[in-house]
């Protein structure tokens, strides 16, 4: 057997790491794009993309997102396409972060108090310019620590792209361990990084939303 | 200034105006008319519909039936429409509704350069003068929730002046401030109506009633139950409602 | 793998599912029950224990909550085991479960202690009841009432997310799709029917839920 130093399984896992923050990152602004449409629909036409965006946050939010992986790991060749671990993992995680950023940002529009879209509707303001100059200044501000509280749970999220066989983290710490047979040294190490990644989000999160809450703005 | 509108016509005309939010009948058939330069006081019980009778006006809510003209114009659902009366009807708000993210200069620039796509200079001279004419203009690098609430109601005053609108209205505007401050934004409001500002304004000081309006009106249960010069209406009104809804005023 | 979508190929095994089914259920019930148990001594721990009780509970809180479920449950299964600590598929997902869910569920009540205002302990207090009664029949039913819709969608999420426990071979319903799809060859179509499956009890438990808080604390909730 070959003997792994400590280094060369933390520099295995650390090469790996990349591709857990490449995910995240890609995940997440497909998932700010499509959140930003859905809002639009919604706002914009309220009956019908309501409709959508209630049914599209229930499916997503309702079902585990293992299966949302395989269904489209395993649906879309059926539909003739062929799709890499990396892809499927891709769109899985860009619908599913679609649907939570849709919400959380949902919930800070609507937190807006209705006298704010009265008050620039009576001075004549058009949809648009309600949304670009009153509306969306003030929900950006209460958005940012909940966005960056879910961006952890995307992170954590990626960790499933394992289970397609995609090389991120978690499939380097089985490949790991397959190979050392040290599975209790080698998932610490692999938590570690996750938290190493993770607890500084959550802080800053945090530390962001203690400034909004005690005294409000200015 | 837009063709379609007619110089001659009333003000503002509602025609047998009814709104249901859903089941519930808030509107039932109104009809008022208000000519230019008219000064309109409505009052009446709470829940009466007084605030959804003039949100109608600009198109805050929806009315179901009847007719609302804007000089001469029709509202109807058409966009350019609403837009158009929007520009020319300003409105003031009992919670004063400024935008808290904006300076006291920010929230009176912004609708004349978006909407009505003033230069900023022009626009900042333009707040400026109306934030002089409501006694504020020393405030005005300050934001909304450094003033008091006489101080915002009077920014919230000037930023509708802003747009230069043919008719005010006017939603309870004293209700939310404490008594001490009420003086300054009543003030603020005589100085507009001695202008010949047409004004149509929901508030329950009598005193203002009695000094400013041509008309007053009352209502109740979603209906105008009677409208009267103020002399007439405080010294002899006609129906029993009215009465004694004065009569419950007066024991404050 | 087949070509067309074909449900009629699942339908033979409906048994498998439902069994699938009450797995998945019955472990999201063992850690609900067992999380919100410690959870209630974690967050009172969190809030008036000593200054080393607390720091405990805030790194067992910190180092669940930032890292992947999946690798928990991999280093109790696999990990554990290295140490002599020997366990089946079935108790490390019980454990990891109920580990990860009750990280959560301590932050949830411990913002519900503290929506609960200090007169009602001063209150408690001033009427001679003991301080753990003071607690246990003043404090926590309010905490409870104020963030049980918090509590019921954790729990919920613990349930979607213990579909990897079939990662480690437990027959929970996502397995039994892994199972059927080795035999036909039906994989969309197995994994489609159990997603299916999911949504439908992540909605009647938070409707059965919903109806049951109404009931638990009608007009009680702040
Ligand atoms: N958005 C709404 N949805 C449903 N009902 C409403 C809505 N707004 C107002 N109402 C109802 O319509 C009726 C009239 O409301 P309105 O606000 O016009 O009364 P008001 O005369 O302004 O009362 P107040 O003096 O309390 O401001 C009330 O019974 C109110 O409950
Ligand atoms: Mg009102």
């Amino acid at each position: 057997m070959i003997e792994f130093s400590l280094a060369d399984i933390l520099s295995f896992l650390l090469l790996a790491t990349r591709w857990t923050l490449a995910l995240s990152a890609i995940a997440f602004l497909g998932g700010g794009i499509g959140a930003l449409l859905l809002l639009l629909l919604r706002y914009a036409r309220p009956r019908v993309g309501g409709r959508l965006m209630h049914l599209y946050v229930e499916l997503f939010q309702g079902t585990p997102l293992l299966l949302q992986l395989f269904l489209i790991f395993f649906g879309l060749p059926k539909l003739g396409l062929d799709v890499s671990p990396l892809l499927a993992a891709t769109i899985a995680l860009t619908l599913y972060a679609t649907a939570f950023l849709a919400e959380i940002w949902r919930g800070c529009v609507d937190a807006i108090p209705r006298g704010q879209w009265d008050a620039s509707a009576s001075l004549g303001m058009t949809f648009v310019q309600q949304m670009r100059d009153v509306i969306l200044p003030q929900a950006l501000k209460i958005a940012i620590p909940p966005t960056v509280g879910f961006l952890v749970q995307l992170v954590k999220s990626t960790a499933l792209a394992s289970i397609v066989g995609f090389h991120e983290l978690t499939k380097a710490g089985q490949v790991i361990n397959n190979a050392t047979f040290q599975p209790f040294i080698t998932y610490s190490i692999v938590a570690l990084i996750y938290f190493a990644i993770c607890y500084p989000l959550t802080h800053w999160s945090r530390r962001l939303e203690r400034r909004l809450s005690p005294t409000g703005h200015r | 200034m837009d063709p379609q509108i007619n110089k001659s016509a009333p003000m503002i005309e509602l025609r047998n105006v009814s709104k249901w939010y859903d089941s519930f009948q808030a509107l039932k058939d109104v009809s008022l008319t208000v000519n230019k330069g008219e000064r309109v006081v409505i009052c009446g019980p709470s829940g009466s519909g007084k605030s959804t009778a003039i949100r109608c006006i600009n198109r805050l809510e929806q009315h179901q039936s009847g007719e609302i003209l804007v000089e001469g114009v029709e509202l109807t659902a058409d966009f350019k429409n609403i837009e158009l009366i929007r520009r020319e009807v300003g409105m003031v708000f009992q919670q004063f509704n400024l935008f808290p993210h904006l300076t006291i200069l920010q929230n009176l620039t912004l609708a004349p350069r978006r909407v009505r796509k003033m230069p900023r200079a022009q626009a900042e001279e333009l707040a400026m003068r109306y934030l002089t004419r409501v006694r504020i203009a020393e405030q005005a690098h300050k934001y909304p929730a450094q003033l008091s609430g006489g101080q915002q109601q009077r920014v919230a005053i000037a930023r509708a002046l802003c747009m230069e609108p043919q008719v005010m209205l006017f939603d309870e505007p004293t209700s939310a401030l404490d008594p001490e401050m009420i003086k300054e934004v009543l003030d603020v409001m005589v100085e507009l109506a001695e202008e010949h500002m047409t004004m149509i304004c929901v508030t329950h000081e009598m005193g203002f009633a009695r000094t400013v309006a041509d008309r007053v009106v009352f209502m109740d249960h979603g209906q105008v139950v009677e409208v009267a010069p103020p002399a007439e209406f405080f010294a002899s009104p006609k129906n029993e409602r009215t009465r004694l809804f004065l009569g419950q005023l007066l024991k404050h | 793998m087949g070509g067309d979508f074909d449900l009629s190929a699942i339908a033979g095994y409906l048994g498998m599912f439902l069994q699938g089914a009450g797995v998945t259920l019955g472990l999201t019930a063992i850690a609900a029950t067992f999380g919100l148990l410690i959870s209630i001594g974690g967050a009172a721990t969190a809030r008036w224990g000593m200054r080393w009780a607390r720091a405990l509970v805030t790194a067992y809180v910190e180092l669940i909550r930032n890292t992947p479920f999946l690798v928990q449950l991999f280093f109790i299964f696999f990990g554990l085991p290295s140490l002599g600590l020997k366990m089946t598929a079935m108790t490390a997902a019980i454990i990891a479960m109920t580990i990860n869910l009750t990280a959560y569920t301590i932050e949830i009540m411990r913002a519900g202690i503290e929506s609960v205002p200090p007169g009602q302990r001063e209150a408690g207090l001033a009427l001679g009841l003991h301080p753990i009664w003071v607690f246990l029949s003043v404090i926590l039913p309010q905490a409870i009432a104020n963030v049980y819709p918090a509590l019921v969608s954790q729990i919920v999420i613990t349930m979607l997310e213990s579909a990897v426990v079939s990662q480690i071979a437990v027959m929970d319903l996502t397995h039994v799709a892994d199972l059927i799809q080795s035999r036909n060859y039906r994989t969309f179509e197995a994994y489609f029917v159990v997603a299916v499956i999911y949504l439908a009890m992540a909605i009647c438990l938070r409707r059965l839920a919903a109806k049951a808080g109404t009931r638990l604390f009608a007009g009680r909730a702040r």
